[in-house]
């Protein structure tokens, strides 16, 4: 090839990860429905589209897997071939090579992926002249009717955006990052304006203000994707899985159309594959347990998504066998994580959360499934990560809810502005659920640890200033106190003074700096001071 | 006025490679088109010298699309191009009034090649 076609690549990677995501629904959706022509038909175009561009690109491989599937549905849509079971399920293991070959072409190394045994048992099916001995009752040929069809072709259709350009992520992050600084010297001009008393630059200023405003929301807007990018992987995931197990389960996706920002959607990937899972293997119980508990016999487990005032909230539910605070407590403490006497202080939803806990999960029990990878305690790390929470609710012998909240974006976040020792802190809002002021004669000690009574409930608390190694001080007539969050738990930050509320953009810390303790952050104020974002999850 | 094609494929991938290597030629390109439907409708509104048309498409297949297009104008130019193994449906197509054919993969050049052939009066 005499054209450079390395830099279609970026374009190719994308259109093929595109194709197989489509291929794997597709493919899901004629197991259910074997005798749909019009799914054969859109399956074999994607196969053959697929076929095509590698093949002008180059690469060999791919090439080869996706023009042996082609044959295979071309026989299977000319009706030489009927759709068995089992040529489903080499089909859906060409998608499995096909995937880590699109993958490295990616990272750019060679994984030395095998195509030998697909192409191989592909050419078997080709093999097979009559029609796979499947079972007779299949043997109507009818097709399916025309309101059917249709849907099929039209929805691939409606996904596909004609007005789209394909960006690289890249340009991306560096507009949001300018857009950041924009904000940043928005705010200084701010301070000028206003410590100049300068009345014409703050006319302007204002103006400046909405632009800059609408300018964030759009760039924040091409940041978002919807949430079906790894969504639609999942069903795939639960019938393997369950066909493992020898379950039968009814999955079912809700409000897949939901955005978030990209870099979110990624990482809560292996989390909620990991949640799936779980649910699947243990949540689920096998069908003679269910028909023995009175339950249908095939398990139903719904993974939904949908909006909550500047969060977004997924849940996954299982109709299974549910978990017992009691009994997960009880393990806790065979585990040595927990004391007996500690237990009783603690919560049904934190007896619930220790399975979340660090070594909660042990090698003994993890099957091949739901124990690779990662394990409860990392998928409650991820979503704090990103200042989301993770909660349970359960009722054992009926089913388990995960619920997990994450923000829309990560860029830029409302934060209350604390001072503690002439020093400035920024403490992101989402993670506020009050402000009080106490008189020191409020405060208690319990276990060596001061305690305030608020609405009879009893809130720990936690000087700043002892966080971050302060000088620490006498309490003046009032103390300042913030209530933060995250997810079940809270705790008071004493401040000296609260300072302002402001809009503030994250930047992160690099270096040597990135692992520091209470620290999640920096950002620049108007006045081009640097202030430091408190890390709540990590003083918790 | 210089010499207008549309490109009709619904892969956006190769789209983007005709659209280069034709372009690089000095054609202009009048238009994309990622069906047989858009590809009617495009064509009627563009009026290009020429059309190059994949043949598997969602919907309503290529030829369906040239069948079409010759209604509108009986003397159009249409290139099919179409990956290996789908000759039976090029010649298909010829009949139905294309002129020419490329294979995926192409090379550049065969490209050019087949425009040029059928742009020639």
């Amino acid at each position: 090839m005499t054209e450079d076609m390395s830099r279609y690549k970026d374009m190719f990677i994308s259109e093929a990860t595109e194709y197989l995501q489509n291929l794997n629904k597709s493919l899901l959706s004629l197991e259910k429905n074997p005798e749909n022509l019009e799914l054969l038909n859109e399956i074999f175009r994607l196969a053959h589209t697929m076929k095509g561009m590698a093949a002008t690109m180059g690469y060999q491989k791919i090439t080869t897997v996706a023009h042996q599937m082609e044959d295979v549905l071309d026989r299977l849509r000319q009706q030489e071939l009927k759709v068995a079971p089992e040529i489903i399920e080499t089909l859906f293991k060409a998608l499995d090579v096909l995937e880590p070959l699109v993958r490295e072409i990616v990272s750019g190394e060679d994984k030395k992926v095998d195509i030998n045994e697909i192409i191989v048992d592909l050419r078997m099916i080709m093999e097979q002249k009559q029609p796979a001995a499947a079972s007779p009752a299949k043997e109507t040929e009818a097709g399916t009717p025309p309101d059917e069809k249709k849907t099929v072709s039209k929805e691939g259709e409606k996904k596909r955006a004609q007005n789209s350009v394909r960006i690289n992520i890249e340009h991306l992050d560096n507009l949001m990052n300018l857009v950041g600084e924009l904000v940043i010297n928005k705010a200084r001009l701010f301070q000028i304006g206003a410590n100049y008393k300068l009345g014409a630059l703050n006319e302007s200023l204002t103006q400046l203000e909405r632009i800059t405003g609408s300018l964030q929301e759009e760039v924040l807007k091409t940041r978002m994707i919807p949430v079906s990018h790894i969504f639609d992987r999942y069903p795939r995931v639960v019938r393997d899985l369950a066909k493992l197990k020898n379950k039968e389960i009814n999955f079912e996706i809700e409000g897949s159309d939901i955005e978030l920002d990209r870099l979110i959607v990624d990482e809560i990937n292996d989390p909620l594959i990991h949640l799936i899972r779980n649910s699947v293997d243990h949540g689920i119980e096998t069908p003679q347990e269910r028909v023995k508990n009175g339950k249908s016999e095939a398990g139903y487990v719904k993974l939904s998504a949908r909006r909550e005032k500047g969060y977004v909230r997924i849940e996954l539910t299982d109709d299974g066998k549910g978990m017992d605070p009691q009994e997960i407590a009880e393990k806790a403490i065979e585990k040595g994580m927990m004391t007996r006497e500690k237990l009783v202080l603690l919560t049904e939803q934190e007896r619930l959360m220790l399975i979340c806990e660090p070594g909660f999960s042990t090698a003994a029990e993890i099957s091949d499934t739901s124990g690779r990878g990662v394990g409860m305690d990392v998928v409650k790390t991820k979503v704090e990560a990103f200042n989301g929470s993770v909660t349970i609710e359960t009722q054992k012998g009926k089913g388990s809810t995960f619920i997990i909240k994450l923000p829309l974006t990560l860029a830029i976040i409302q934060s209350l502005m604390v001072k503690v020792a002439e020093e400035v802190y920024a403490i992101p809002l989402s993670n506020i659920t009050e402000i009080n002021s106490f008189t020191p004669d409020f405060i208690r000690t319990i276990e060596k640890r001061e305690v305030i009574k608020i609405r009879e409930e009893i809130l720990p608390l936690l000087s700043l200033r002892e966080v971050f190694d302060l000088p620490s001080r006498q309490y003046g007539e009032e103390i300042c106190v913030v209530t933060v969050e995250v997810g079940e738990k809270r705790l008071g930050l004493v401040v000296d003074s609260i300072y302002s509320r402001e809009e503030i953009v994250i930047k992160t810390l690099g270096g040597i700096l990135k692992r520091t303790k209470g620290i999640s952050g920096a950002t620049i104020l108007g006045d081009g001071r640097v202030v430091l974002i408190v890390d709540i999850t990590g003083i918790m | 006025m210089g010499t207008k094609i549309l490109i009709v494929d619904d892969s956006a991938f190769m789209r983007m490679t005709l659209k280069n290597i034709l372009s690089k030629e000095g054609y202009e390109i009048a238009g994309e088109a990622e069906n047989a439907e858009q590809a009617v409708a495009k064509y009627t509104e563009t009026q290009p010298n020429l059309v190059t048309m994949d043949i598997i498409m969602p919907g309503e297949n290529g030829i369906k699309a040239v069948k079409e297009i010759m209604k509108v104008n009986a003397s159009a130019q249409i290139v099919m191009v179409s990956a290996m193994g789908q000759e039976a449906l090029i010649v298909e197509a010829m009949q139905a009034g294309a002129k020419n054919f490329i294979i995926k993969p192409f090379q550049p050049e065969k490209v050019i090649e087949a425009v040029r052939k059928v742009l020639k009066p």
